[in-house]
């Protein structure tokens, strides 16, 4: 070893400490600031997503699948009717929206199904068969 | 208009059962306009179906309460977490009179729709004007 590389770099600790912090940060629930936030769990079966699209109409929601990808797309209107002589305070997003999200192996497009039940849409989509690892039985010679 | 943003959910009174889940208590994202007849509070509540919401008006202050049910499907350790089971709640000072008897509230697609009518008093009235 040379002697450079046992000097004192405090960059080291430094970014120990951060990955640390991200660490005990990451164990708190954060939700995001995007719209719609999503929850995804995946195996090598199938996935599990959850949108939460509170006041979205269910039958406005477009829900497809290329290969690997998910996407979400739809719009949220505003509930301030035009008519409304004032408005005090509008923090709900409005507007059209759409998220994609890479899944770890191609899906069973035929197969995906999505309920929507009090403002959270869940999406369960099959991993494509012809995709799932295979077992090779190994023969003697 | 003014608006107080809920902190904390410990009651006045000692709860004889208390809940078990600890989970976060978060202020529900709230659209607020007025029209002619009423004052319109909205809420966005995901998840929560018309059970699981209380609201009650107390003199001048609106408190909107949400608990999501034990039974409500969470995805277990998810690879990909934006949002989280948590409960809501917030409250609102009212500053105009309103209707207390008529004030409705909704539940839609996990949307609270709270409408105050305003108290007729405060409502616009025309005065027909005379000829002398």
């Amino acid at each position: 070893m040379r002697m450079t590389d046992m000097l004192w770099d405090p960059m080291v600790d430094l970014m120990r400490f951060q990955r640390e912090m991200n660490r005990l940060l990451d164990s708190f629930c954060r939700p995001t600031d995007v719209f719609p936030r999503m929850n995804a769990r995946a195996d090598d079966e199938a996935a599990v997503v959850q949108v939460e699209l509170p006041g979205v109409d269910p039958a406005s929601v477009k829900v497809s699948v290329a290969g690997d990808v998910l996407t979400i797309e739809g719009d949220r209107p505003s509930v301030v009717p035009d008519s409304a002589k004032e408005v005090h305070r509008q923090e709900r997003p409005v507007g059209p929206f759409a998220r994609s999200l890479r899944l770890p192996w191609e899906v069973e497009a035929d197969k995906v199904s999505a309920t929507h039940k009090n403002g959270i849409l869940t999406v369960k989509l099959p991993r494509r068969e012809a995709t799932k690892p295979r077992a090779v039985a190994v023969t003697a010679e | 208009m003014s608006e107080t943003r809920a902190v904390s959910v410990t009651s006045a009174e000692p709860r004889a059962v208390d809940a078990i889940r600890e989970r976060p208590v978060v202020a529900p994202a709230a659209d607020i306009y007025e029209t002619e007849e009423a004052l319109v509070v909205v809420a966005d509540l995901p998840g929560l179906d018309q059970s699981a919401v209380t609201v009650e008006l107390d003199n001048d202050v609106l408190r909107i309460r949400g608990t999501v049910p034990a039974s409500q499907p969470e995805l277990e350790s998810p690879d990909l977490q934006e949002f989280c089971a948590r409960d809501f709640e917030r409250t609102f000072a009212i500053s105009v009179p309103v209707d207390r008897d008529h004030v409705r509230a909704q539940m839609k697609n996990g949307v609270l729709t709270v409408t105050l009518p305003f108290a007729p008093e405060v409502r616009p009235k025309p005065i027909k004007v005379e000829a002398e």
